[in-house]
């Protein structure tokens, strides 16, 4: 079992605020693994730190063995790295199917020359994309019927799905996904643990998410870190960190 | 040595206009981080306003001070709140082409009003030139950088201690904390908003004073922008250091260099400081969170 | 931006669908009407048709960068001076044809572009427009300081062009062209990955660099297509009037570009051309309503300070009350009401 992701000894201040201490942990290839822990516990922080938005002020981040602290935020993609966003980070002036195709851009060869001409090879580029995009992605998703229309005002459930999609174009190795449950129905969080089941089990997705509700995480995934105060206080099987008492106290106490 | 001193002199002395003009300019961006770029028109009206009521209506020139500083605040007032209040929610851009649009029908209706003729302002400045030792300054510059020193002066003191001061100061390092805290936000846009306007109306006059005013007196805001750039867009203390340095600045080379080299100097300095530090000597770097 | 696919939708029915009779039967119509038309016009017609047409570029071109892009630019004239002196002087000295100084303004206006792009984009916030504003006042400065080779104020003059032998409706078809070619070159732009990364960037950098976009090179390249297109325009503008001086370059032509994309339609091809039209037509408008009501007074002390107040109200008033532009207002008219500049939170 390979590590894809490890994380050592990372630290985050903003301004004397320390937002993560001495974070440390390790995604398995192959596995789904999840971040939890009450508000403000440093969660979307170490996403962050890991995307590259943010400086740690000590630590490291690795990669398929890349040291990822030194590559500039926007090469993520190409290593094939995927990450979703609390807010929903869709573009509402582009369609559906406009959104998703974007999550193909680092893999697309058009620039503003070919483009302006559309010939040839942008032309298919295209052609082929949005085809691949209709068989594999709309359909599965549930997306199809509304592919052409502009993303703004979609209902959230439908949007967080959209952003998987993108997600899913980008071709990712490490899907990481920030609160891919929130604000849903319960009915509509199992659809959404069963798609991440899927492209994990397909055999070529790690998946690192973040979440608050316990229930559908500990369900979903094989390994758990929970993090409080931007400390880790437990890590482990789902099992087992359900039981400790740390963590019990942390959800249940001041959390 | 004796001219390059006579010249420095006359440099600071004009600095201080821009002094007061990014003041008012800063004091605005920092609230409410809006890029005001009606700032020269608000000077160029305001120096008109003066005019209006002073000459056009004869009330003398403490009345027309007066109404100067209270029709520029009524006018930035108005420009807050109906025309930058309502897009507060959008994208900066949008803001930033309002008052350049703002801008624009200032100077158009100064225009149609007043004429693109000079128009001379009362002799509010005496005359007579100064002399230090033998070092001879023109009366009205001495005079004028006299009168900017005070305002700028009462300015900076009613910032540094009064209550509102400390609203805006809060306001604008950490809006969520101090709207938790109960300070008015709106209001502090609206505040800063007058003072920004009260301050270019003051810059307005005195620079109108010595040079007469046109509708395109705005235009002497882009070397504010200048200043500003080089002092920070934040930093209340930095221009006052950077006014007068590039006042100073600006009068050597054209002694120096030519007119038309003086006209060119801002914009290298705008260009060059964005390359080399873009906050400027004493701006803050404002942290985005995502 | 794609719309809603309602039957009625007015810009869908304009926009390129495939399969659409109506559509092709329009754009056939609309092709003849531009070939066709110098035969049935007077000159003066003929002569708007090509300066709408020149407006047009380079409002496509703004849009590009300030609609599109969301990169606000006020120095979008220094662009059009670019070009047109470079290509001015290119036919001058180096008697080139025309298609060739036109290339050569637009890539020299271009590389001046992204030159003013690069310190001023690498920072967030306004310091673009900061940036535009110094190559504005820098660009003037060396238009009419550098006499010896731009002739300083009093400009550059340039000989008569004689296209096809067809004399001032040869120009019209070079124009009208051009200006196909390049509205098709944008729209095109939409349909692939360069389009939609300006969007992404204009609207979530943070999201568009997870994608793997290159935000700086995104925004650099929206700045630079931007001035391209006024180079090109510029340089058709010099052929035009014959004649190029640094006061054709100013502040308020820019503040002029800038009105049309946000009349017309920021983010908008459509909205690209109905602004260009209307405010190239609207200083004409303004002259013959003023020649009426004043019945002949002296006007011009007062032609100047309206433009400004109308070119500065237009802006505001649209950014206030219909922030898609003219475009929106005939969406709005066929019921559809969406917003264009609502912060995705809000």
């Amino acid at each position: 079992m390979s590590e894809l992701l490890k994380l050592e000894d990372i630290f985050l201040s903003f301004g004397g605020v320390n937002a993560l201490s001495a974070v440390s942990g390790i995604v398995n290839e192959g596995k789904i693994t999840a971040v939890i822990g009450p508000n403000g516990a440093g969660k979307t922080s170490l996403f962050n730190v890991i995307s590259g938005f943010y400086r740690p002020t000590g630590g490291l981040v690795t990669y398929a063995g890349i040291d990822l602290l030194r590559k500039p935020s926007n090469e993520r993609a190409s290593l094939g790295i995927a990450r979703t966003f609390q807010n929903i980070a869709l573009f509402s002036g582009l369609s559906v199917l406009e959104n998703i195709k974007l999550g193909a851009h680092a893999h697309l060869k058009a620039n503003a020359l070919t483009a302006s001409l559309f010939l040839g090879g942008p032309a298919r580029e295209e052609r082929e994309l949005t085809a691949t995009i209709d068989q594999d992605i709309l359909k599965a998703l549930g997306l199809y019927e509304i592919r052409d229309r502009p993303v703004s005002g979609l209902p959230y459930g439908q949007q967080k799905r959209i952003e998987l999609a993108r997600a899913m174009v980008m071709r990712p190795r490490l899907l990481m996904l920030d609160e891919p449950f929130a604000g849903m129905p319960q009915e509509e969080k199992h659809r959404m643990a069963d798609s991440i089941r899927q492209l994990v089990s397909s055999g070529t997705v790690t998946a690192l998410l973040i979440d608050h509700d316990m229930e559908t995480v500990m369900g979903l995934c094989d390994h758990i870190v929970v993090l409080n105060f931007g400390k880790v206080i437990a890590s482990g099987v789902p099992e087992a960190v359900r039981k400790n008492p740390e963590v019990i106290e942390a959800y249940l106490g001041t959390g | 040595m004796h001219q390059f001193i006579e010249y420095s002199i006359i440099g600071i002395a004009s600095g201080g206009i821009y002094v007061l003009a990014a003041l008012g300019f800063i004091i605005i961006y920092k609230a409410s981080n809006v890029f005001n770029f009606a700032m020269g028109e608000m000077m160029m009206l305001g120096a008109y306003f003066f005019y209006l009521v002073d000459k056009q209506l004869g009330l003398g020139w403490i009345i027309g001070l007066a109404g100067a500083l209270g029709l520029s605040a009524l006018l930035a007032l108005a420009i807050e709140r109906g025309l930058l209040r309502p897009l507060l929610g959008r994208p900066p851009v949008v803001l930033v082409m309002v008052t350049l649009g703002v801008g624009s029908i200032l100077r158009g209706f100064a225009g149609l009003i007043w004429g693109p003729d000079v128009v001379q302002l009362a002799e509010i400045l005496p005359r007579k030139p100064l002399f230090i030792g033998d070092l001879l300054i023109p009366g009205k510059l001495a005079w004028s950088f006299l009168w900017v020193g005070l305002l700028a002066g009462a300015f900076m003191v009613y910032y540094r201690f009064s209550k509102a001061g400390l609203a805006i100061r809060a306001a604008s390092s950490d809006q969520a904390t101090a709207e938790g805290l109960g300070i008015n936000i709106r209001g502090v846009f609206s505040l800063t908003w007058v003072m920004g306007g009260m301050l270019a109306t003051a810059a307005g006059i005195v620079a109108g004073s010595v040079n007469g005013i046109t509708p395109q007196l705005g235009l002497v805001a882009l070397n504010v922008l200048a200043v500003v750039m080089f002092a920070g867009m934040t930093s209340v203390g930095g221009s006052l250091i950077a006014g007068l340095f590039i006042g100073w600045m600006e009068t050597i080379v054209g002694a120096y260099l030519g007119a038309a080299w003086q006209n060119f100097l801002p914009y290298v300095v705008v260009l060059l400081m964005m390359i080399v530090k873009p906050t400027g000597l004493f701006g803050e770097h404002r942290i985005e969170r995502i | 931006m794609t719309k809603k696919s309602e039957p009625y939708s007015f810009v869908a029915l304009v926009r390129k669908r495939p399969n659409s009779s109506v559509q092709a039967a329009l754009w056939v119509a609309l092709t003849l009407v531009v070939l066709v038309f110098p035969a049935f016009s007077s000159v003066y017609v003929v002569y708007m048709a090509c300066l709408i047409g020149i407006n047009i570029i380079a409002t496509v071109g703004l849009n590009l960068t300030v609609g599109y892009g969301g990169l606000l630019s006020i120095g979008h004239s220094a662009f059009l001076g670019v070009g047109a002196y470079v290509s001015g002087l290119m036919w001058v000295h180096l008697g080139t044809p025309l298609p060739v100084n036109i290339i050569g303004g637009a890539v020299a206006a271009f590389l001046v572009g992204i030159a003013f792009g690069v310190p001023s984009l690498r920072i967030k916030g306004v310091y673009l427009a900061i940036g535009t504003l110094a190559a504005q006042y820098s660009l003037y400065f060396i238009f009419q300081q550098w006499a010896s080779v731009t002739g300083g104020d009093r400009g550059l003059s340039l000989p008569k062009l004689d296209v096809f032998g067809m004399g001032e409706t040869g120009f019209y078809y070079v124009v009208a062209l051009l200006t196909a070619l390049l509205l098709i070159a944008a729209k095109n732009l939409f349909r692939t990955r360069i389009g939609r990364a300006f969007i992404a960037v204009r609207e979530r950098d943070y999201a568009a660099e997870v994608l793997g976009i290159d935000v700086v090179q995104t925004k650099l390249l929206a700045f630079g297509l931007g001035a391209a297109y006024a180079g090109v325009a510029g340089a058709l503008g010099g052929a035009f009037l014959r004649i190029v001086t640094p006061d054709q370059f100013t502040l308020i032509v820019s503040v002029f570009f800038l009105a049309a994309v946000v009349v017309g339609g920021r983010a908008s091809i459509l909205g690209s051309i109905l602004g260009a039209v209307f405010m190239t037509l609207m200083p004409e408008i303004l002259q013959f309503v003023l020649r009426v009501v004043s019945g002949g007074a002296n006007l011009a002390v007062v032609i100047v300070p309206l433009r400004e107040i109308i070119f500065g109200g237009l802006i505001v008033g649209f950014l206030l009350f219909e922030p898609r532009g003219l475009v929106g207002l005939i969406e709005r008219a066929f019921g559809n009401a969406e917003t264009f500049d609502s912060k995705p939170e809000a």
